[in-house]
């Protein structure tokens, strides 16, 4: 589903982001990222999106290498892959049926398609009792299910979550991590960096660990346990 | 496609005081445009009229006979390149100047046709001709003086190219203020949803789908700016056509018409649209990374 080869990624301003990222990721995986702040995870998920091309090396995204992709073909990758952050992105201007909608207005939904999708997916993430509600008017958990209803209406074959915990209480985390998990669980390929050592060793999911933009452990059936000193620091 | 021009209707809405400056700018740019280009239209055919006149006149002495000078006329006529010599006598001159000031007693008191030399006024078929039959005439004895009517023809050339010239220069400069400012309007609608366009970019949205719009923006900015130009033109041609046309004595100068308005209507729409797409690409390439 993803594959990076001999991944090599620095930014004009010197800064070393990835170096020789190899590293396969199958359909249907629940990956975590693990590795301290700087360590290169937020890289290694732009990458996948192409919101950055590799230096040198190859990123394939479900067979198609993503340095190749003409500007018209970005798009459609895009809408293979669902992205969360830790910020939300939400539009503030927009209750949480538009931020929706949203998502599926710019690819050219119908109306009819689309008010017949979005409380789908608010249901889907607990949300259709605030469906009318704008982002201010939600906590950091329901905010964050909503950027996860966002993401999912395209029914994407990859979910990139970046820290998507890392602002959210420890009841409202346990419960996107229940949903991401349950996505996967559909079928959908799931990447979540994180810092979130409780959320990592609770799930027993496979563990890339990144230091300096080197990956420094790939482990299955991982725990947090940082083999890495800055990673370690954060434990 | 509905949501694109939506779109395009809400950034426009949305920097309201940014779309009023770029109308007034544009509008007040393809106005002075549409000035310009009448004024050189008139200007065109004031000079076809002018050319058509009596190119040359030749006046004789008083003491040259009207025998001599109908001699010269009928030499005249037979020179192939000669396309009209038509004689006025001192009666007729005088006749022509009392009719032409009839209603000016003061300027008729004590009039004689004494005080009027006899004329030929001489048209040849080719313009390049005419320096030669000046040459002739200047050498002649019987002639008292001759006017060469190039010179007036040249300094209303010159004048009304620097009318002209002068006047495209100042639309060049507003037409360069107006895309500017088109420019910064839709860099500052850039500006302003630029988180949504982050959004729109990561949920896979087509490139034309937030192009478009901005695009489009620039395209409204344009027409709506041809429309009012166009109108105010249409409305002071309806009121101050006929004011126009007595100026020029009934000389023929301004053959403005309504086929006329509509096709330069179109055309400034076309003109119009264009510069505010080119405007909006250029924001585009400055302010919009995808």
């Amino acid at each position: 589903m993803i594959l990076f080869q001999e991944v090599f990624k620095k930014y004009a301003d010197g800064t070393e982001a990835l170096r020789d990222v190899n590293l396969e990721i199958k359909p249907k995986e629940f990956v975590f990222v693990v590795g301290s702040s700087g360590a290169g995870k937020t890289t290694l998920l732009r990458l996948v999106v192409r919101e950055e091309v590799p230096t040198s090396g190859k990123v394939f995204v479900d067979g198609d290498d993503i340095a190749a992709l003409k500007d018209k073909d970005i798009p459609e990758l895009r809408r293979k892959v669902g992205y969360i952050f830790q910020d939300y992105k939400l539009l503030a201007g927009r209750n949480a049926f538009d931020n929706v909608a949203f998502s599926l207005e710019v690819v050219g939904k119908s109306d009819d398609e689309i008010n017949r999708i979005v409380p789908k997916y608010l249901e889907m993430v607990g949300l259709l009792n605030k469906i009318k509600s704008f982002p201010y008017q939600l906590s950091g958990g329901e905010r964050q299910r909503l950027a996860i209803a966002r993401a999912l209406v395209h029914e994407p074959k990859i979910i990139l979550a970046d820290e998507s915990t890392g602002m959210i209480d420890p009841s409202s985390t346990w419960e996107i991590v229940k949903l991401l998990d349950k996505v996967n669980s559909w079928g959908t390929t799931v990447v979540m960096a994180t810092h979130d050592f409780n959320v990592v060793n609770l799930l027993k999911k496979r563990v890339v660990e990144i230091n300096d933009g080197e990956v420094v452990r790939d482990e299955k059936s991982g725990l947090y346990e940082p083999r890495h000193s800055k990673t370690s620091s954060l434990v | 496609m509905h949501k694109i021009v939506k779109n395009a209707l809400l950034n426009a809405k949305k920097g309201r005081w940014f779309t009023l400056a770029c109308v007034v700018v544009m509008s007040f740019s393809f106005f002075l445009l549409s000035i310009f280009i009448t004024v050189g239209a008139v200007s065109y055919n004031l000079l076809r009229y002018l050319e058509t006149r009596a190119q040359i006149t030749v006046f004789f002495k008083d003491s040259t006979s009207e025998q001599e000078i109908l001699l010269e006329k009928d030499q005249l006529e037979k020179d192939p390149n000669i396309l009209e010599a038509r004689y006025t006598s001192k009666d007729t001159a005088l006749q022509n100047y009392i009719s032409e000031h009839k209603d000016e007693p003061l300027l008729l008191e004590s009039l004689t046709k004494d005080i009027f030399p006899a004329s030929l006024d001489i048209r040849a078929r080719d313009l390049a001709y005419l320096p030669q039959v000046e040459k002739k005439y200047k050498e002649n004895t019987l002639v008292e003086e001759v006017v060469f009517y190039k010179d007036v023809v040249n300094s209303f050339k010159q004048f009304s190219n620097i009318i002209v010239y002068g006047g495209l220069a100042l639309v060049v400069l507003l037409l360069l203020t107006s895309t500017i400012t088109v420019l910064l309007t839709i860099g500052s609608s850039i500006y302003v949803k630029n988180e949504e366009i982050s959004v729109m970019r990561l949920v896979g949205a087509s490139n034309w789908y937030i192009r478009g719009p901005f695009l489009l923006q620039g395209v409204l900015y344009g027409t709506v700016a041809a429309v009012i130009s166009e109108v105010v033109l249409t409305v002071l041609v309806s009121f101050l056509g006929n004011d126009i046309a007595v100026l020029f004595k009934g000389i023929d100068v301004i053959k403005i018409n309504w086929l006329y308005l509509v096709v330069v209507f179109f055309i400034q729409i076309l003109f119009g649209a264009f510069l505010g797409l080119l405007a909006s690409w250029g924001a585009l390439r400055r302010y919009l990374k995808i």
